[in-house]
């Protein structure tokens, strides 16, 4: 591999000199939803040289989870990272189902598909607003939360929980569709959609925005192989890559969607990456509830979950979240225990790894905006 | 489920598992395919050598390192409750000790989680640390990426990676004493955090929780699966 990029530790600066300062920004701050702190130096408004101190929100799930049952992990699983719990809940029962062969009923993986869709674009509203704030406008924010609300609404009514839905359990999910629920969804596809051509006037073609993101926190591709960075932050540098399409899961093979690119690899290109992602999440949504099966089974018979043992055996199941490959390194070894479970959470390479380097060179102004354009989240990082 | 389920795509998984076989040959310990995913097994002294050819090797182009962990297989297998003969007074309740033997070899793995961007292929690589240093060699020098992963998994488990640059606990407190994720380490853990008033500072104490093993109390023997062989729910 030829690396232009240098990948050794930024050196020391001799803080006596009087012409540095330290200042640490966090764990609580502007930019990212959750505790992580940054140890700056900064030589007047400039950063050279930062750490990445992460631990503020580590719960030991992975270790909670061995310790528990097959079933009495499926609650816990969702509390993981909060904006998108879903996909926890996917990516646990799929691994299971893997490794105890069974088989899910088609409906209910079209329901799983929509649940993760809806799931998607909420985050993405949440991290639109988050993105706009730390640009200086937070007007957008109201906006974008309130729109997340009406999904929320949605989400209530599919699975009776607003936030931590529990409806992916292993071997299907807990319930069909209310009646009604195709016309409500595409009422507030409808309300969304308008909320992003708006975004669009006020903050994609700003022109402060764009000259405070354009060019900010570049990266470089061959940063992207050596951090394993994935996700929108991959295809804004130009990789046609997406979990959905390199091995598709759920029913995203039936589905009509391309993958969005952009070269840039700059703040700015991030965004637009994933504000057209947001349309592509319309646009699923939309097919899914035509195409959608009205009846069948939702659930398949699973054995009994108390007395629940499966085979031994191990399988990493991945798909593909807002912030790029979520990832479940699951090992079972016969008891009623899992073995190992391991999380991949993206924000672990892209906010520890890339921000410690992208921040080099930096105003302190942008770093709120530059970890926004990550789009990182420290309990997935921390679990 | 569902992308693992494609023929096409079991069959490529195939290919490359027969090319990696052939490839490498006695490098390996072993080789398996489970549910999809192609795992080998690597002795430590050949880690860095096989790494380097799945990185460089055109038919491998391993560019990403998705995922680094630790596996602690102490008391494999071993249940700490027994389920099957549970009856309406339900079970006693389970112990913390699972048998563990001391110095047991091969207890220790690093799984190492693989991807290749431009042939959208995935493999996983397992080593066994050698039970008596806990060492195994950094693959820093191949991803530099994998720098988080290595701390996290010496934090976590007490693996050691020779060559690593900046071997720190990451995700335990500063001055944490232990490896929570062994399987001799207790879930409440050994110390309990409070604010001290006379201090007037956070102090550490021994915890006054007593460990034990969470264990459903009562699960009865439920009707739906008594003439049921397979103890197939039908709900």
């Amino acid at each position: 591999m030829n690396l232009t990029h240098d990948f050794s530790p930024t050196p020391e600066v001799d803080l006596a000199s009087g012409k540095y300062v330290k200042i640490w920004h966090g764990p609580q701050h502007p930019g990212i939803t959750g505790n992580m702190s940054l140890e700056l130096t900064l030589c007047g408004d400039e950063i050279v040289n930062c750490k990445t101190h992460v631990g503020y929100l580590h719960r030991g799930f992975e270790k909670l989870m061995e310790r528990r049952t097959y079933i009495q992990n499926f609650p816990l699983v969702c509390r993981i990272a909060v904006p998108e719990p879903t996909f926890n809940e996917y990516l646990y029962s799929a691994g299971i189902e893997d490794l105890a062969g069974i088989e899910v009923p088609e409906l209910a993986k079209w329901l799983r598909c929509l649940n993760l869709e809806l799931m998607r674009l909420g985050s993405f509203l949440m991290w639109l607003g988050g993105a706009s704030g730390a640009f200086g406008m937070s007007t957008v924010y109201q906006w974008t939360v309130t729109h997340r609300d009406y999904i929320l609404d949605l989400f209530e009514e599919m699975t009776g929980a607003r936030i931590y839905h529990m409806y992916i359990s292993p071997g299907g999910v807990r319930a069909p569709l209310p009646d009604g629920f195709k016309d409500r969804c595409l009422m507030v596809m409808k309300k969304v959609e308008k909320l992003l051509y708006e975004v669009e006037t006020t903050v994609l073609n700003n022109a402060v925005f764009k000259k405070r993101a354009i060019g900010l926190g570049v990266i470089s591709s061959d940063m992207v192989d050596a951090y394993g960075v994935t996700g929108p932050n991959q295809r804004a540098a130009g990789y046609a890559r997406d979990t959905r399409k390199d091995s598709p899961y759920l029913v995203y093979e039936q589905l009509d969607f391309d993958v969005i690119t952009a070269t840039g690899s700059d703040a700015f290109d991030r965004t637009i990456v994933r504000y057209q992602e947001m349309h592509q999440c319309v646009s699923l949504i939309r097919q899914m509830l035509d195409r959608m099966p009205t009846d069948g089974a939702f659930h398949t018979p699973t054995p009994n979950v108390l007395h629940w043992k499966i085979p031994a055996g191990e399988t990493y199941v991945k798909a593909e979240c807002t912030r790029g490959e979520y990832g479940y390194y699951i090992e079972t070894d016969g008891s009623e225990y899992v073995r190992r479970v391991h999380i991949r959470g993206p924000s672990y390479t892209h906010a520890i790894a890339v921000m410690e380097k992208l921040v080099i060179g930096a105003n302190i102004a942008d770093v709120a905006g530059l970890m926004v354009s990550l789009h990182t989240y420290p309990p997935e990082i921390e679990r | 489920m569902g992308d693992k389920k494609n023929q096409q795509f079991l069959d490529r998984v195939e290919a490359l598992h027969v090319t990696v076989k052939e490839h490498f040959g006695d490098l390996l310990e072993s080789s398996a395919l489970y549910v999809g995913d192609i795992t080998l097994e690597v002795l430590p002294q050949n880690l860095i050598n096989v790494m380097e050819v799945l990185r460089d090797d055109p038919a491998f182009m391993f560019s990403q390192l998705i995922d680094l962990c630790g596996v602690d297989y102490a008391a494999y297998g071993q249940s700490e409750w027994e389920i099957d003969g549970a009856l309406n007074e339900g079970f006693s309740r389970g112990t913390s000790d699972v048998g563990l033997s001391e110095g047991q070899e091969r207890r220790f793995a690093v799984v190492y989680h693989l991807l290749s961007v431009s042939l959208n292929q995935r493999i996983r690589i397992k080593v066994f640390v050698d039970s008596e240093t806990l060492a195994v060699d950094s693959v820093v020098p191949v991803w530099p990426g994998a720098n988080w992963f290595e701390r996290e998994a010496f934090d976590l488990f007490g693996i050691l990676f020779t060559g690593h640059p900046d071997l720190r606990r990451i995700l335990t407190d500063y001055g944490f004493v232990g490896f929570p994720f062994r399987k001799d380490f207790p879930l409440i853990g050994h110390v309990e955090m409070r604010y001290d008033e006379d201090r007037g500072r956070v102090i550490y104490e021994p915890v006054s929780i007593e460990p034990r093993v969470l264990v459903p109390k009562v699960i009865r023997n439920d009707h739906r699966y008594v003439n049921d062989e397979e103890n197939v729910d039908n709900v």
